[in-house]
């Protein structure tokens, strides 16, 4: 090659990297809707939420996290990471004591306690770091991809994932939707939990193919039998591990969904993950198997 | 220091229940209040301590409004006992003798030497000490009122009210508490207590008040106060009312209650006196219908047979038996179905009734209490014993006890063929 | 009692006071982040600023976590237990706690409704249970003010239990409407009580408020002990029984309402301390209540030195950690003790 082109292209490499250290200072909106801004590339992070864990690990800056809260639903990666405490209770002495320069998913009093001492938290999703729709997931990848610097692969893993949505849903589109009920039965023929609106798994179902019958409650409030029966769904979602208790339930035995042996286990926690997509697919494919 | 009352009025929930109280207590005297349950006496000195306001009228602490006074003030001043105390936790005898000394500290202060002092009196005083650090919830009802009374007295009031200081107590409390009070009322307290029990109240006060529904039906020294004729207006009952010589107080007795004897089995006649004839009539007076005679009205037989309803031949004391009374005497025995001569002391004042008993010829079944035993009764130099164990040969049932004479009688009326007699 | 009683309960004052010290250092050096005494000691004394002004880790956490918690459960634990030995004297019952008038259910009512409205801060969060809770209180009161403005202590209780009742419906309910978030988990939390929000901040405003109004309630022993003999008897020793009760209930609301408004509700500590302090010290609330003001500061401080070792590096609440000290020590004393209560 040409020398001139090869100095060039050093010039360019140069430009390039020089553009991408540029990067910083980043600043982002938070859940609460404030500005939190980021000073330099993170690389002492804690991260409190599985999902933040997952997009760490899907833009290749799992060498940059430090320590993780406790969690049923972290990923393998992270088993021999160090523990801050549970997801819901971690504590703020020991994340203090690690010096990070970025700490993900923390919320409520915790979180105070951090902004306090100095530390930077991003917590992203609706008010109350509530996680409760696709645009939620888009949003916190792109908004940790930027923070951590790896806006390019965030746009990538973003653009991937709706890219498998797309095609989940535009196989299913146009088929008459599958009436749906998304339940927790821990203990069976008692009054279960529905999913209602809100939520996440809501719009799952909707894209999949299906509608929620219980779409007309707000949340995750318990719901009579006698409300499954009225409603009488053809397919029901349930945790891997209620599957038994609601085919074998003899108050729900008239439902659809029981008649035909329609009831799926579906982790709920992938549904806030990275993994949606997956979720979704299997989804359409419990309620349209001809697809 | 003195109380005065003045025209005090007072009503619960709009329910009058004091109505134009007037009086006054001075030092070193005991005034009793006594009355009805539910007469207001506790409603009187709550008024009276300042507990409750009067509706209208007042109460003074030597010239001064009761109400215009801060209730430390008061308590300097005066103090009260109320019926019941219950203390919520495990105090002492001395902590609580100690919290006397309350109106006279300041919030943060410790007793002193002088508080120290007046509470070893005050326990002293109400004998107290022996039990002075146990727990108050350990003692008995009378070492209860002893340690409320000790606390009341280590305050040093003037003026002491005391509810129903002997109420469930016994015997021997309620002296102990009454000598305490009259005790401190000797050195110059003014003592104001209600009391249900009346001979406590005669024995004991200087002046008795007497309420009845709320009003002052009385006032003055026991003797006055305490009537028959009031204590019918008040205690809707009939009392006789004694003198108790060994403790120089009047004592009242209640009447018992007159059973009308539905149907006497039949008619007994008792000769008695001095009081020979009480328990014979006590215990014939609900099978039969008595006949008392001859007695003068001066002797306790008479007021016994009074109060039983009885007949009474009466004649004049000191003297004996006129010929009328004889004669009354004799028909009343003839007409009864039995007569009963009790173990009566004989004199010439009714040496004549064993006369009158001889004379019935044994027509009417007699009995005589004890008859070996009339030498000792014996006053008229032999004849009363003579005529007696006359009545004895001639037939007359000697007779050991009360007991055997009921006996007696219902057997004898058993065989008695009714009808003819 | 062979023992003078004055120096036996000196000696207990002094022995709590030296355990108070001892309480503070240890729950300074106790933590699940490892700091070795030296450095712990050189903190508390403000040394731990490097030469660039920047403060050393362990300064940080030594100072801004783990002293404000210390000296919160010191200020909370006190507040509790006098409040609670106040009530259980206003109320002649050793049952009685500082929730006695419905300010727990109160202050939870006031703390859910606003994590369920989303509002951020522990700030909106303490004023929200101190609202609830002294709005409970009111109620009470009101409730059981009879014709000529004086309150009985028995329509009081009555009232408490219904209006507390009513109250916890309210804070269910909001559960309810918040079930599968986090805000329920948040609900849950804050109503078992800890003392993870501790600030410098906050410290300086519940300071004030717990040492006076320890003091006035102390100051108001003599009328506790009066009104042992019954409100008449408290009367006729010179009492006001309506004014003192409405002084002590008013200071011991507030002191509960700002403790549980930081805290959250602590359960245990204004019931069980005091009855223990009781069973040592005697019924003589002069003595009574300033002891229990010091040793429901240390029992809490250990307590919370507790439910932050246990499950390391999680925090169990600190609720759950007085239920399980307090009540088997309770039975012991009761069981050794003749009660002196």
């Amino acid at each position: 090659m040409p020398k001139r082109v090869l100095v060039l292209l050093a010039v360019l490499m140069l430009l390039g990297l020089i553009a991408s250290a540029q990067q910083y200072p980043v600043t982002v909106v938070d859940d609460r809707g404030l500005e939190i801004t980021i000073e330099s590339q993170p690389n002492r992070i804690v991260s409190i939420g599985p999902l933040y864990t997952e997009i760490l690990i899907d833009l290749g800056a799992i060498d940059r996290l430090i320590a993780v809260a406790a969690s049923p639903d972290n990923p393998p990666e992270v088993a021999d990471l160090l523990r801050v405490g549970e997801s819901f209770s971690p504590s703020v002495e020991v994340i203090l004591a690690l010096e990070p320069d970025l700490v993900l998913g923390a919320w409520g009093a915790v979180r105070d306690q951090l902004e306090e001492l100095g530390i930077v938290v991003l917590t992203t999703g609706r008010s109350g770091a509530i996680i409760a729709s696709v645009s939620d997931i888009f949003t916190t990848i792109r908004t940790v991809g930027i923070a951590v610097g790896n806006s390019a692969r965030a746009a990538d893993l973003i653009g991937q994932i709706a890219e498998q949505i797309i095609i989940i849903e535009s196989a299913v589109l146009g088929r008459e939707p599958v009436q749906v009920a998304f339940l927790y039965m821990s203990v069976p023929d008692t009054a279960p939990y529905a999913i209602g609106s809100g939520s996440i798994e809501n719009e799952l179902i909707l894209r999949a193919g299906g509608t929620n019958v219980f779409t007309d409650i707000f949340g995750f409030p318990p719901v009579s039998l006698e409300e499954v029966l009225a409603r009488d769904p053809e397919v029901i979602f349930t945790d891997p591990d209620h599957v038994e208790n609601v085919l074998e339930s003899q108050l729900l035995r008239d439902v659809t969904a029981v008649r035909d042996g329609q009831v799926f286990g579906i982790k709920a926690s992938y549904s806030t993950s990275t993994k949606v997509a997956e979720v979704l697919r299997v989804m359409s494919e419990f309620l349209h198997p001809e697809e | 220091m003195d109380i005065t009352v003045e025209g005090l009025r007072f009503s619960y929930n709009g329910k009058p229940v004091l109505q134009k109280i007037n009086l006054t207590i001075q030092e070193e005297e005991i005034l009793a209040i006594v009355g009805p349950n539910g007469s207001g006496k506790t409603t009187l000195l709550k008024n009276i301590s300042g507990v409750l306001t009067p509706e209208e009228g007042a109460v003074y602490l030597d010239m001064k409004r009761v109400t215009d006074l801060s209730t430390r003030e008061i308590a300097r001043h005066l103090t009260a006992v109320e019926q019941e105390r219950e203390v919520g936790f495990d105090f002492t005898v001395r902590e609580i003798v100690a919290m006397g000394r309350i109106p006279y500290q300041g919030r943060f202060a410790r007793e002193t030497k002088e508080d120290e002092r007046r509470i070893i009196k005050a326990m002293e005083l109400a004998n107290v000490t022996s039990f002075a650090n146990r727990s108050i919830r350990e003692l008995s009802g009378g070492e209860k009122q002893r340690t409320f009374l000790a606390m009341a007295l280590s305050q040093e009031p003037k003026v002491l009210l005391l509810d129903e200081p002997t109420i469930h107590l016994d015997i021997n409390y309620q002296i102990q508490i009454m000598e305490i009070v009259r005790q401190q009322a000797k050195t110059g307290l003014a003592v104001l207590m209600a009391l249900h029990d009346l001979n406590l109240a005669a024995q004991y006060a200087d002046r008795v008040a007497l309420v009845h529904r709320g009003r002052l039906l009385a006032i003055g020294e026991p003797k006055e106060v305490l009537t028959p004729t009031n204590i019918r207006r008040a205690f809707e009952t009939d009392v006789v009312v004694g003198h108790n010589p060994l403790t120089n107080s009047l004592y009242i007795n209640t009447v018992p209650y007159r059973r009308k004897v539905s149907t006497p089995l039949g008619k007994v006649h008792v000769i008695c006196g001095g009081g020979s004839g009480v328990a014979v009539l006590h215990a014939l007076a609900d099978r039969f219908s008595l006949s008392v005679g001859v007695i003068s009205p001066l002797d306790s037989d008479f007021q016994a047979a009074q109060r039983l309803g009885a007949k009474i031949v009466i004649d004049a004391p000191f003297g004996p038996i006129s010929p009328k009374a004889y004669k009354e005497n004799l028909d009343t025995m003839r007409s009864s179905d039995g007569v009963v001569i009790c173990d009566t002391p004989f004199g010439p004042g009714n040496l004549l009734n064993l006369r009158a008993a001889l004379e019935l010829e044994n027509k009417v079944n007699i009995y005589v209490l004890n008859p070996e035993e009339i030498e000792k009764r014996d006053y008229t130099g032999g004849q009363a014993a003579q005529l007696v164990h006359q009545l004895v040969r001639s037939g007359a049932v000697p007779i050991s006890s009360v007991k055997e004479l009921k006996r007696c009688l219902a057997v004898d009326y058993c065989s008695t063929d009714r009808g003819v007699n | 009692m062979r023992r003078s009683p004055r120096g036996y309960r000196r000696r207990v004052f002094v022995i709590l006071l030296a355990l108070a010290a001892v309480t503070l250092v240890a729950g300074v050096i106790v933590g699940p982040v490892y700091i070795p005494i030296s450095d712990a000691f050189s903190h508390l004394i403000g040394r731990g600023i490097s030469a660039d002004g920047s403060p050393s880790v362990s300064y940080l956490i030594i100072s801004q976590i783990r002293l404000p918690r210390v000296l919160l459960g010191l200020l909370v634990g006190c507040a509790l237990a006098i409040s609670g030995g106040t009530m259980q004297g206003l109320f002649r019952n050793p049952l009685a706690s500082p929730y006695v008038l419905g300010i727990a259910s109160g202050a939870s009512t006031g703390a859910s409704l606003i994590i369920l409205l989303n509002l951020h801060g522990v700030l909106f969060l303490s004023l929200g249970a101190f609202i609830g809770g002294s709005l409970a209180v009111g109620i009470v009161y009101q409730l059981a003010q009879e014709r000529d403005r004086k309150t009985s202590v028995y329509t009081l209780i009555l009232a408490g239990v219904a209006v507390g009742a009513l109250f916890s419906a309210v804070t269910s309910f909001m559960i309810f409407l918040s079930s599968g978030t986090e805000r329920m988990t948040d609900v849950i939390f804050w109503t078992m009580g800890s003392l993870g929000r501790a600030n410098w901040t906050y410290l300086c405003v519940l300071l004030p408020i717990v040492t006076l109004g320890s003091l006035v309630l102390i100051a108001f022993s003599r009328d506790l002990n009066a009104l042992a003999m019954g409100e008449e008897g408290a009367f006729h020793l010179g009492i006001n029984p309506e004014t003192s009760k409405r002084i002590m209930l008013g200071v011991a609301t507030l002191l509960t309402s700002s403790a549980v408004a930081f805290a959250g509700t602590i359960g245990f500590v204004g019931l069980i301390i005091p009855h223990i302090m009781r069973l040592i010290m005697g019924p003589d609330h002069r003595f009574l209540l300033p002891t229990t003001a010091i040793a429901g500061a240390i029992f809490l401080v250990w307590a919370d030195m507790a439910a932050r070792t246990v499950v390391r590096p999680a925090e169990l609440p600190v609720g759950i950690i007085t239920a399980f000290l307090g009540a088997p020590f309770f039975l012991y004393l009761l069981r050794t003790r003749k009660a002196r209560m």
